[in-house]
């Protein structure tokens, strides 16, 4: 592990040795394990350890937790966001920091994200900051008599959950959808859901 | 040069040396060991008059002769090794652009800031110049306790060892010449090795049936299309005759390593690992 170590600690002018032995010990990879003996999933924590103790403007994670089991994984993005909000406080931050996080497990970023992409097949679907959806994305349980007037109102998707009918609404005013039903901003996996329906069904 | 480039080339070249440890420490280590038990079982069944008579021959064989001179009497010892050397060379750099592939690492190795081009470089960087080193320490291990032997044996047999201090100081000698062999061989091998690296980078299964495959096509193109022998002939030239890079005299170390035929094939070799840098940038 310690060669490991030494060799992005060599190769990396921005890899702060300390950080990466710290994240680490918060790993359930024993210190004394060859890299080719540890599982795919530890090797995944160790390839994220490195990674998350290397101060860089832009960083891309590419699936970051993928195969990891659920403890790790919210573990590693509570990590991620207080080791983003250190920098921030600290003097030598620049105000420039970019993490991007391309994922399908779109549920355990959510509270993460500032900015969200949708990519479909290359093309991007959806370009909003966080801060944005919810005045430009509504869901409504629709009352079951008021159905005819919600689907005129042209929803981007419609679902059935536990007997009602929910709509998503893209730029629809909300004045004209309190009269349907209960407001509520849709998660990003339902706005996944109903971008991709529209795209794909019309 | 920038210390920190420096600094980053060693790292790469201390991986490299890490992950293929049994081809350039191991490989070279084990084949020591052997020849020395193989040495001592062959002297168990020496008596021990004809053990004498040949510690007291050894002092005077070389009688008059500088250790430079002696040197190349002990490149025999050292074929063995320039044979496992070359095999090695082979089986590294064919799995050297494929290995972090197959085990998906390379996106680990390419998320650091270190390009294609000095990744390839590392690895034939340590393939002509740093895997020999391990193998003439192996060799020097070798003779050191050879020479440890035959000097116990002299001393308890009263036989006069003082020819074999000097002896063993041509032995080190010779490590050089084993030295520029090995990097003889590596330059000779030079469109061989390029041409396994460009498979290796290329590969998704089997680089070598991939490498073998694509010679045989090409030659069966030439052949057919041309009706020559060319690329047969070139890699065989490359390949087959041991004499080519087996070094045995300090005298031949420049003309042997600077010469028409070399510097062409290392001018045909780069272009290979050029392309190899290029296919590991485009596949995956």
């Amino acid at each position: 592990m310690s060669q490991v170590l030494d060799y992005v600690e060599a190769v990396h002018p921005r890899f702060e040795r300390k950080k990466a032995e710290d994240f680490l010990l918060t790993t359930d990879i024993p210190s004394k394990k060859r890299v080719k003996e540890l599982s795919k999933g530890m090797v995944t924590q160790l390839h994220l350890a490195l990674v998350m103790a290397i101060d860089v403007q832009l960083l891309v994670l590419d699936e970051p937790t993928l195969g990891l089991d659920i403890i790790y994984r919210k573990g590693f993005y509570d990590r991620l966001l207080n080791d983003y909000y250190d920098r921030l406080l600290n003097d030598y931050y620049d105000g420039n920091r970019t993490i991007i996080i391309s994922t399908h497990q779109v549920e355990e970023i959510e509270v993460l994200l500032s900015h969200l992409i949708f990519i479909d097949r290359g093309k991007i679907v959806l370009n909003e900051m966080m801060s944005d959806l919810a005045d430009i994305y509504v869901e409504v349980l629709v009352d079951a008599d008021k159905i005819e007037k919600a689907e005129a109102l042209n929803p981007i998707s419609t679902r059935r959950i536990l007997g009602k009918t929910a709509c998503t609404y893209e730029s629809v005013p909300k004045g004209q959808l309190e009269a349907l039903g209960d407001l509520h901003s849709p998660s990003v996996a339902d706005l996944f859901v109903a971008k991709m329906k529209d795209i794909h069904h019309g | 040069m920038d210390k920190f480039v420096l600094l980053q080339f060693y790292a790469l070249v201390k991986r490299e040396v890490l992950e293929n440890r049994n081809l350039f420490v191991a490989a070279p280590a084990v084949l020591a060991l052997l020849m020395l038990v193989a040495a001592i079982w062959v002297v168990s069944f020496l008596p021990d008059d004809r053990l004498v008579s040949f510690v007291e021959y050894l002092g005077v064989l070389f009688d008059g002769l500088s250790p430079t001179e002696m040197a190349p009497f002990f490149m025999v010892v050292a074929i063995p090794f320039l044979i496992v050397f070359y095999v090695c060379c082979l089986a590294y750099s064919l799995n050297a652009l494929y290995q972090d592939r197959r085990d998906m690492s390379i996106y680990f190795w390419q998320s650091m800031p270190v390009s294609n081009l000095k990744t390839v470089l590392s690895k034939v960087f340590t393939l002509a110049l740093v895997a020999p080193l391990f193998y003439i320490a192996s060799i020097f291990v070798f003779y050191l306790f050879a020479m440890i032997g035959l000097i116990i044996f002299g001393v308890t047999n009263d036989v006069d060892v003082a020819g074999l201090g000097w002896m063993f100081l041509a032995s080190v000698a010779s490590l050089f010449l084993v030295y520029f062999s090995a990097l003889s061989a590596t330059l000779w091998l030079f469109p061989t090795l390029g041409w396994l690296l460009l498979f290796s980078a290329f590969a998704r299964k089997t680089p070598l049936l991939w490498a073998v495959g694509a010679f045989i096509l090409v030659g069966f193109l030439e052949g057919f299309v041309f009706g020559t022998q060319y690329l047969g002939n070139f890699i065989q030239s490359r390949t087959g005759n041991f004499n080519q890079y087996l070094i045995m005299s300090f005298g031949d170390v420049f003309d042997r390593l600077f010469n028409y035929d070399m510097l062409f094939g290392v001018f045909m070799g780069s272009i290979l690992i050029a392309g190899a840098v290029l296919m590991r940038r485009f596949t995956d």
